[in-house]
């Protein structure tokens, strides 16, 4: 497998996922459409997000083993974050845990604000400094699949999906249904 | 109009409707992935990397700290390489008898990929000073990275000034080089005048170069 190869790849499931987060952002003013896709996802919201973000990790993984590409400070920063999304998530998924929300949430938010800095200094390099470091400057693209899809782009899909999605889970909390019922009030 | 159908209602059959999609995604993506990356050709073969590494001679230059510090290169001589320019043909990076502003340039680095395409537009409209002149340095090659290969760009950028080719980053290391794009001024007889890491402006390029020639 190449790098352009892995790099495709994983900018077509960026592209799942950008539509999905669309679909559930926009789904309450999208009429029955949006409804029904607020019905399919939002019972499995969690485990959606828990394998974004495992995915995510294992993008980034491969990418720096598999693919030889050193990863930034910046990179590193959005690691630390997914990388715990990917455990908790995925913990959170199995026991049903809504509760994670709040945590995730928080991470996700960090990772997305580092996500979108580093995407936009990518395009802007003099916003971070007039030079670039030896090693592995944070503004150089290792690539752009579509003309814009770098590897900070799909972590800020990543994060942003997250978000979006452990939102849905609560939102499924708080709104209940004959299929999902209220988690708090079955516990009273 | 017709709505779209309606989710499955059954938990069951929603629980293997998602996974169906997911799997769906993961395969589709990965079946476009193979089929499209199988079809390009992106392996731009202009022998770059076959070029031999330029011999460096002299004394090394320190590591370029940039700290606003008094560089200790200043004064020095600097190191002479003898190799190829980025097309294959000879090129020797010594003293030329003018003042001299060697910048080294990472295919890779943004603000080279936007320091070249200035300093041409400076030099086609005639801002280089009498008595000095600009020469380059392509190091850092790296194909996994961005803009490969650099003599293609060079070309593209339509980039004049002699540009030695530095495949195994010798020059750049006997030139103390920290950060890119990397500027070195030397005198006529190879002194080092200054040397700064980052994008200028083609303003203070042509008053830096102008104040060096003037003495």
């Amino acid at each position: 497998m190449t790098v352009d190869t892995m790099a495709l790849f994983f900018g077509f499931l960026t592209v799942a996922v950008n539509l999905l987060t669309l679909g559930v952002v926009t789904s309450r003013w999208t009429g029955p459409v949006g409804r029904d896709l607020r019905a399919l996802v939002q019972p499995f919201a969690l485990h959606l997000a828990a394998l974004v973000a495992v995915v995510a990790t294992l993008g980034s993984l491969w990418m720096s083993t598999g693919g030889d590409l050193p990863p930034c400070r910046l990179c590193w920063f959005q690691r630390t974050m997914m990388y715990p999304l990917a455990v908790i998530l995925t913990i959170a998924a199995v026991r049903r845990d809504l509760a994670i929300r709040w945590y995730a949430t928080a991470i996700a938010v960090l990772g997305l604000a580092v996500s979108a800095y580093h995407y936009t200094i990518e395009w802007l390099p003099d916003l971070e400094q007039g030079s670039c470091d030896i090693a592995v400057p944070c503004t150089q693209v290792y690539f752009r699949e579509f003309g814009f899809m770098s590897l900070a782009y799909m972590a800020g899909s990543a994060f942003l999906a997250v978000i979006v999605l452990v939102q849905l889970s609560a939102a499924g909390e708080r709104t209940p249904t004959a299929e999902t019922p209220d988690a708090l009030t079955e516990s009273l | 109009m017709t709505d779209a159908p309606a989710p499955p209602s059954d938990p069951t059959a929603r629980t293997w409707a998602l996974v169906a999609v997911v799997l769906a995604v993961l395969i589709g993506a990965a079946v476009a992935a193979f089929t499209i990356a199988g079809g390009r050709s992106d392996d731009v073969a202009t022998g770059i990397t076959d070029l031999p590494s330029p011999t460096v001679s002299g004394e090394a230059l320190s590591p370029f700290a940039g700290n606003g510090e008094p560089d200790p290169s200043i004064g020095r001589t600097m190191p002479l390489a003898t190799g190829v320019d980025v097309t294959g043909a000879p090129m020797e990076l010594a003293p030329t008898g003018d003042v001299q502003a060697i910048v080294f340039l990472a295919h890779w680095c943004p603000h080279c990929q936007r320091e070249v395409p200035a300093v041409q537009s400076w030099l086609d409209q005639g801002g280089l000073p009498e008595g000095t002149s600009v020469s380059a340095v392509a190091t850092a090659y790296d194909s996994s990275r961005d803009n490969w290969p650099p003599d293609l760009w060079l070309v593209e950028e339509g980039f004049t000034p002699p540009t030695l080719s530095d495949g195994a980053n010798n020059v750049a290391e006997a030139y103390g080089l920290t950060g890119f794009p990397y500027w070195v001024f030397v005198d006529g007889d190879g002194v080092v005048l200054g040397r700064v890491a980052g994008q200028l402006e083609t303003e203070v390029l042509e008053n830096v170069l102008s104040s060096f020639a003037a003495g």
